[in-house]
């Protein structure tokens, strides 16, 4: 009989540390605890807000991975925060935003994703979705919200 | 004509879509009424030119035919993407400018010409085709000058650098349609947005997902509507997942390759097919080419050839292909006994409403004169449109109706139904907040069809 034994270790270090990013990233993605997910995500997403060296290989990815994916809305909450000083310089970011705008169960994620588009509001993008939030999202704040910041964009010529 | 889909007089025109209060803290409120009467009230009250009987299908009309606002601009003026303000003293010395002249960049769209070339905010635009720029008001005429395809030269400065850059100007309507098509996401958003079914009452009742036109989602319309299985159905099945089909549209490529409402889509080439952001991504990349499709049909699977065609209409839908007129085969006529129940639940819904809001001490709604008129004579309309007789609706969504009258009847009870204070005081702000929403169709020309 064969078997591969598990065995716990602990390792400590630093956000800095590769090492340690990488088993944050991964454990961002463990489907077994929302609380792993929870806790990894939320570190990470520090590190972004932080602005330290929050690259688009790695981290980044993950956090969008985990907004688009993650069952757990806390989670998903949290990877939106971590994206949030991206949003205007990767497109890649807007877009996770807009998606998670159009489609993120949660009015609170949706709410959240609203005010993080602010710095790409002109975009063309941002204007479709948005109209199309004022229009037909259920919650209807989410409406009120997208129509007066639709309102508030000047005309871009 | 399948069910829920505008019939030959209705108007399922262009240019609108009703936000519907569905919001999810109401569903307490608007379940007694599976739907029916309260949706109908309130599409009515909304000025929505759609039958309750059709309203699925108006939903999905209003999807298809919608123009979004931002399509409409007409013109082919030429689009840089930048909004502008004058150069100040302060903001000449804040952007090391060596003249007091110039226009500000203060927006980029990021989606258009100035955010491909990597124009940024703040930098200042000093010439235009070799010509000085003195003010953002000048530029702006400009380059209102300047048609759509034309390559144009901007001297710009950038931090007190300057330096040149070529542009071609864009067609603001082509570049948002290309936009709005990569979003490629948006069917998604119908699948969740059970607010907006009138029929599915509170959501839980399976409505129409992803409709993938250009409107929303791909570009690759191959007239198929799906939506996501739900756990419970896929565990029924016998499968992980996959999309149901809820629709072919006549004549499409769907249509053409086999497939017909209530196959599960599994798969599209090799890819396993989850959301509908995977039928449109495998769509998108297919385009142009044959692909095989994994259906599960009469739970034994089988492989269809879907020809993707990337050239198909970018327009929208047309009409006939998902009202296909006097398609005999897949239509039941509605049974006018039922239409005059559904008719009857609604006003009688409608009624319990009113006596509703008004024991709630709903006040602050309230409709001018000619907005109650309108609103009767629509809802005149609307009871005639579910009497006629050559309303047709599809059998298998017929049963699903009934069945959900059925339920309804057994459940409702007018005596347990109270609202309390706290979602009076949400339905006033709904309410509120559709008649500025009336007020804003009517201001945009969308006043009553009559």
């Amino acid at each position: 009989m064969r078997y591969n034994q598990v065995v716990p270790q602990r390792i400590e270090g630093s956000l800095d540390d590769p090492a340690i990013r990488q088993l944050l990233m991964l454990a961002s993605e463990n489907s077994a605890s929302a609380g792993v997910r929870d806790d990894s995500v939320g570190l990470l997403a520090a590190e972004c807000r932080a602005g330290h060296s929050c690259q688009a290989a790695g981290i980044r990815d993950a956090l969008m991975v985990a907004l688009r994916y993650d069952k757990n809305e806390g989670v998903r909450e949290k990877a939106l925060k971590g994206l949030e000083p991206y949003v205007s310089e990767d497109s890649r970011v807007r877009d996770a935003v807009l998606e998670a705008l159009l489609n993120d169960g949660d009015p609170r994620i949706r709410t959240a994703a609203i005010n993080i588009l602010e710095p790409v509001e002109g975009d063309t993008s941002v204007r479709q979705v948005l109209h199309t939030v004022a229009y037909s999202d259920q919650n209807p704040q989410i409406r009120t919200v997208s129509r007066e910041v639709l309102r508030r964009v000047p005309e871009i010529q | 004509m399948p069910f829920g889909y505008c019939n030959e007089r209705e108007e399922c025109g262009a240019g609108r879509r009703l936000a519907v209060p569905g919001d999810e803290d109401m569903k307490h409120l608007l379940r007694p009424y599976r739907s029916l009467g309260v949706v109908a009230l309130l599409l009515v009250a909304s000025g929505a030119c759609m039958a309750p009987a059709a309203a699925q299908g108006a939903r999905i009309l209003q999807i298809v035919e919608e123009p979004n606002p931002l399509l409409l601009g007409g013109s082919s003026q030429g689009y840089l993407g930048v909004y502008l303000t004058d150069v100040d003293q302060e903001k000449a010395q804040a952007l090391k400018l060596k003249e007091l002249r110039g226009a500000i960049i203060t927006l980029i769209d990021h989606d258009a010409p100035a955010g491909h070339i990597g124009l940024r905010v703040n930098d200042v635009v000093l010439q235009l085709n070799g010509q000085n720029v003195e003010g953002a008001e000048q530029l702006r005429r400009l380059l209102r000058e300047i048609p759509s395809g034309r390559k144009v030269s901007l001297e710009i400065s950038r931090d007190g650098n300057v330096q040149t850059m070529a542009v071609e100007l864009a067609d603001r309507r082509v570049m948002e349609h290309d936009v709005w098509n990569k979003i490629g996401t948006g069917g998604d958003v119908f699948a969740q947005s059970s607010g907006m079914g009138i029929l599915a009452g509170a959501g839980d009742a399976p409505l129409p997902g992803a409709f993938h036109m250009p409107f929303f989602g791909s570009s690759l319309n191959v007239g198929a509507l799906v939506e996501p299985l739900t756990s419970q159905m896929a565990e029924y099945l016998g499968v992980p997942n996959g999309l149901m089909v809820k629709q072919v549209a006549h004549k499409s490529e769907a249509a053409a390759a086999g497939l017909k409402a209530f196959d599960v889509i599994l798969k599209v080439g090799a890819d396993p097919i989850t959301t509908t952001a995977d039928w449109d991504r495998s769509l998108r990349s297919n385009a142009g080419k044959p692909v095989q499709v994994t259906i599960l049909r009469d739970k034994k699977q089988q492989t269809l050839t879907l020809q993707v065609d990337s050239k198909r209409k970018q327009g929208a839908m047309q009409l006939e292909e998902i009202c296909p007129a006097g398609n005999g085969e897949l239509v039941a006529e509605i049974d006018p006994e039922f239409a005059q129940e559904l008719a009857a639940q609604a006003d009688a819904s409608a009624q319990v409403l009113r006596d509703q809001l008004q024991a709630g001490g709903m006040n602050g709604f309230a409709l001018t004169p000619e907005q109650t008129e309108q609103i009767r004579k629509q809802a005149e309309k609307l009871s005639e449109t579910l009497k006629s007789e050559d309303l047709k609706i599809d059998q298998k969504q017929m049963d699903q109706l009934k069945h959900q009258m059925e339920e309804f009847r057994k459940n409702f009870k007018p005596e347990d139904f109270k609202i309390d204070p706290k979602q009076m005081d949400e339905l006033k702000q709904q309410m509120e907040q559709l008649k500025r929403q009336m007020e804003d169709l009517k201001m945009q020309g969308f006043g009553s069809h009559d």
